[in-house]
């Protein structure tokens, strides 16, 4: 779970992480407050709050000398749209005096399973493009988990880069600071981009990237409340309320499957085919009348479908279920104006077929069959 | 042959008494697993299926020399019941469990290494070796006999992907799911390695997805040390390519986890690839000559 980056710097200051003085703007007219308090005479930042990149490039960051110029750019970022994501709050900061900038990162290694801590002495930037235009600039330590983020790994990678030695402790720190953030909230990326050193030599987080593993949200109840500001869309909802995961695509045939990899792979197969797939929809974590009444209402209310595709692999799921929890379903809804293809194979997948056949619906054999039904039905790529 | 498990393998199973973990007991015994022990803390001493059920792994162990264990903890749970595993000498883990969080997964990786003790999981249907013992929950009936080693990061499609084969009359040696989770026990690496040592198989099957960069890591391992013919199906050619981790992530992988790395880099390892599933079988049967 992404949260926006006025959230991780609050939970940042918990860990002792230097953070700029600043404060969401509930109200306009809170500006003038807020800026007595937080100006130091360098002037004040504006950053749109959304949990997406390239936020600096759209221009969702100014700058503002006075309470007149902040105002005017408070109307201009309000509800403004970066990547598909409308502007909903506005943090509000001091301005810091920037000597040098650096990144600071935390991610998990898949290969090795730890944990692996990335410095760049150039902040504020794309990093993914400087690790390809400038690989000298950036080291990474993998972190045993059984003995934490020691300060010697953090003082090798600080002198590799050619960081100055009077900033070695603050940065090692700081570090340390963030590593044990990291680890205990249960985070799968944590990025302080840029890490500012300030005028007075002080090492401050000016941005905060963090994503916490969705899995273990139930052991930080703090980190789930902050997800009741999230704007949500049908496909959160789906995913949070029904376990159902939706991705929301341009074609016309909806599908519905069970299990990524063959959702994937039916998305694949209706391509290959000359059709265009509508949505990834992977029922398996909830097979009951209800998720499959979720997905086809979302699917049967979507202009843009012309047809909806079921194909459902059963492994531990018995099939006759499936097909009376199918049936449940459209009698729920009353129905679906789309053309059905449905395709059952599985543990009792004759049973299932028989209860589909038995309520007037036409079945499809094979996958491949269902697919090139759905295609035609559908209509051909132009 | 098999790999990793046969008929005479001894299973304990974690959670025995519990819905999941007695209905998968009696799934597994009816198909020929050797389950010789249960274990759930504090119900020592009942039997499940005819199973005795004891405290402790470590009393399964002592008692019944179990060698494997399948546990069925919730995943909020499951950190300490595999720890315990490891710890008490079971040389292969299995979880099947979704929603793992992953730094637990990354402490029960750090177990594993200091114990040379394997898991598969999380987030996985387990292992079969058809006609010899299943410990999972995939369906018997999508599974034969064979000679194909088959190993997928995908459930789904290995049901899918081995019904084929089957009904293809392609029977299977063993077939493992290793899971989809990003942190994980087996990778495709650990189990092309063991199939390469099977005298029994003699071909390997590897059914990959996008992300991460597990196969381009297998592409390196089959171009060194795998003689055997390897036919693989990747899927998510036309997912959409915007829904990926943070920037961070990509330096690690090096730009790797696309499709067209991975096909690039299997093929450079003289892989076969399969443009959908059901083309599989095909490619295996002119593999080894069938």
């Amino acid at each position: 779970m992404r949260i926006f980056e006025y959230q991780g710097k609050e939970l940042f200051e918990k860990y002792g992480i230097s953070v700029p003085a600043g404060q969401i703007i509930d109200e306009k007219r809170e500006i003038k407050k807020i800026i007595s308090n937080i100006d130091k005479g360098n002037g004040v930042v504006l950053k749109a709050q959304v949990l997406t990149g390239g936020r600096g490039k759209a221009k969702g960051i100014l700058f503002a000398g006075s309470v007149a110029e902040c105002e005017s750019q408070y109307d201009e970022l309000i509800n403004m749209n970066i990547s598909g994501h409308p502007v909903r709050k506005i943090l509000l900061e001091e301005k810091i005096k920037i000597q040098q900038e650096y990144y600071l990162g935390i991610i998990i290694d898949t290969e090795t399973g730890r944990p692996v801590v990335i410095v760049c002495s150039r902040g504020g930037v794309d990093v993914e493009e400087i690790s390809k235009a400038h690989p000298e600039c950036i080291e990474k330590v993998t972190v045993d988990v059984a003995y934490g983020l020691l300060d010697y790994q953090v003082r090798t990678l600080l002198l590799r880069l050619g960081v100055s030695k009077q900033l070695l402790t603050p940065f090692i720190d700081i570090s340390k600071k963030l590593y044990k953030f990291f680890m205990e909230n249960d985070a799968v990326f944590s990025e302080i981009n840029p890490l500012v050193l300030d005028a007075e030599g002080s090492l401050i987080a000016a941005d905060a990237r963090i994503d916490i593993d969705g899995s273990a949200l139930y052991r930080h109840p703090d980190i789930q409340e902050m997800k009741t500001s999230y704007d949500t869309s049908i496909e959160d909802t789906l995913r949070d309320d029904y376990q159902l995961e939706y991705v929301e695509l341009d074609g016309n045939i909806g599908l519905i499957s069970g299990g990524a990899g063959l959702t994937m792979t039916a998305m694949d197969f209706i391509t290959i085919e000359g059709g265009r797939p509508a949505c990834f929809m992977d029922c398996s974590a909830n097979v009951s009348p209800t998720g499959y009444e979720m997905a086809l209402r979302t699917l049967n209310s979507r202009d843009d479908v012309d047809c909806i595709l079921m194909n459902i692999f059963g492994g531990i799921t018995r099939m006759d279920r499936v097909g009376e929890y199918i049936l449940e379903a459209l009698k729920r809804i009353g129905g679906v104006k789309k053309p059905l293809v449905i395709r059952l194979e599985g543990t009792d997948a004759e049973k299932g077929r028989e209860f589909i056949r038995g309520a007037g619906l036409p079945m499809c054999e094979t996958f491949e069959e269902a697919v090139k039904k759905a295609v035609e039905l559908g209509g051909k790529k132009q | 042959m098999s790999i990793l498990i046969n008929r005479s393998t001894k299973v304990v199973v974690q959670g025995i008494t519990g819905k999941a973990g007695t209905f998968f007991t009696k799934d597994m015994i009816q198909y020929g697993t050797k389950v010789v022990a249960g274990v759930t803390p504090g119900k020592g001493g009942v039997k499940v299926e005819g199973v005795p059920v004891f405290d402790s792994v470590l009393e399964a162990v002592e008692k019944e020399a179990a060698e494997v264990s399948i546990i069925f903890i919730p995943a909020a749970l499951a950190r300490d019941s595999i720890l315990e595993a490891i710890d008490a000498g079971i040389k292969l883990v299995i979880y099947l469990g979704e929603n793992m969080p992953v730094h637990d997964m990354m402490v029960i990786k750090r177990k594993l290494q200091e114990k040379s003790c394997r898991m598969i999981g999380p987030n996985t249907p387990g292992i079969i070796s058809p006609g010899e013992a299943k410990i999972g929950f995939m369906p018997y009936f999508c599974y034969q006999k064979g000679l194909v080693g088959v190993v997928s990061r995908s459930g789904s499609l290995s049901y899918e992907v081995s019904y084929g084969l089957t009904k293809a009359g392609v029977g299977q040696s063993t077939s493992i799911g290793i899971g989809g989770d990003p942190v994980k026990g087996m990778d495709f690496v650990d189990a092309l390695g063991l199939f390469e040592q099977d005298c029994d198989t003699r071909a390997i099957v590897m059914i990959g997805e996008i992300g991460g960069a597990d196969e381009e890591r297998a592409a390196e391992f089959i171009k060194e040390h795998v003689r055997k013919p390897v036919i693989s199906f990747i899927a998510g050619k036309y997912a959409p390519k915007n829904k990926k981790m943070g920037h961070a992530g990509a330096i690690i992988s090096g730009g790797k986890g696309t499709f067209e790395s991975k096909i690039d880099a299997l093929k450079g390892a003289g892989v076969r690839i399969a443009e959908l599933p059901h083309q599989i079988p095909g490619l295996v049967k002119d593999a080894i000559g069938l």
